[in-house]
């Protein structure tokens, strides 16, 4: 099975950043790079694409969606699966519709930060078994 | 009176400063409702909202989120009570650290 070592974060709120890196890095061992913005993002994803992107939907600017769509443009980019972190799932967005977009996961937030890396190697393990054809 | 909360160890270094953030964040929240910001209400409610519980304090990401909805159909007279809760409870908790 293909293993998960590089993962961008694309979160514009410093603490959902700050807890996020030490969990990720920490006790996932990932190598984490965070975006603040879409722009920021896609300037700095495309030279060195990750194996998974987390995105946050309310983002400043470009929002998660328009960002998601604008990565499966991008040659580079648009085949590495996304996984949705969004503080309003459950009460104002649709997982269903994320999921539609093309996400390969939704996860909330807050985020317990004991098993949020669990919970992304699930997602990972999942897509790996189920949607990767490499 | 205080309320205190007992979290692990794990917290240690970062509960306290995000508390004090908020602390901080309260006169700004205060200042945005006296002025009729409820769009800035709505934004830094929605961060509380998705913060709160990943530095053990799920309490604030509850009042985060209803403070969001709140600004969002625009009752003022609900913003103003769930505020008031915020600042409330920010004034009262007490973190303690335990292994």
């Amino acid at each position: 099975m293909s293993e998960l070592k590089k993962i961008c974060y694309v979160e514009d709120e410093v603490d959902i950043q700050k807890i996020a890196r030490i969990c990720l890095e920490k006790y996932g061992g990932y190598e984490v790079d965070i975006f603040s913005s879409a722009d920021e993002a896609l300037k700095g994803m495309e030279p060195s694409a990750p194996d998974l992107i987390l995105l946050d939907i309310m983002l400043p600017g470009m929002d998660g969606r328009a960002l998601y769509a604008k990565l499966r443009e991008i040659e580079s980019l648009k085949d590495v699966p996304v996984v949705f972190l969004t503080a309003k799932v459950g009460y104002l967005d649709d997982p269903q519709e994320l999921y539609n977009l093309g996400a390969v996961g939704v996860l909330g937030k807050p985020f317990d930060p004991v098993t949020l890396t669990q919970s992304i190697e699930d997602i990972w393990k999942y897509y790996v078994e189920n949607h990767r054809t490499a | 009176m205080s309320k205190t909360i007992e979290l692990p160890k794990f917290y240690e270094e970062l509960t306290p400063p995000y508390l004090n953030k908020r602390k901080e964040e309260l006169v700004l929240l205060q200042s945005c409702f006296d002025q009729g910001n409820i769009d800035h209400i709505q934004k830094l409610a929605h961060k509380i909202a998705g913060s709160g519980g990943s530095y053990g304090l799920p309490e604030i990401s509850t009042l985060g989120k209803d403070i969001e909805l709140a600004a969002i159909a625009g009752n003022n007279e609900e913003l103003k009570v769930l505020l008031d809760k915020f600042t409330q409870y920010l004034q009262e908790i007490e973190v303690v650290f335990k292994d």
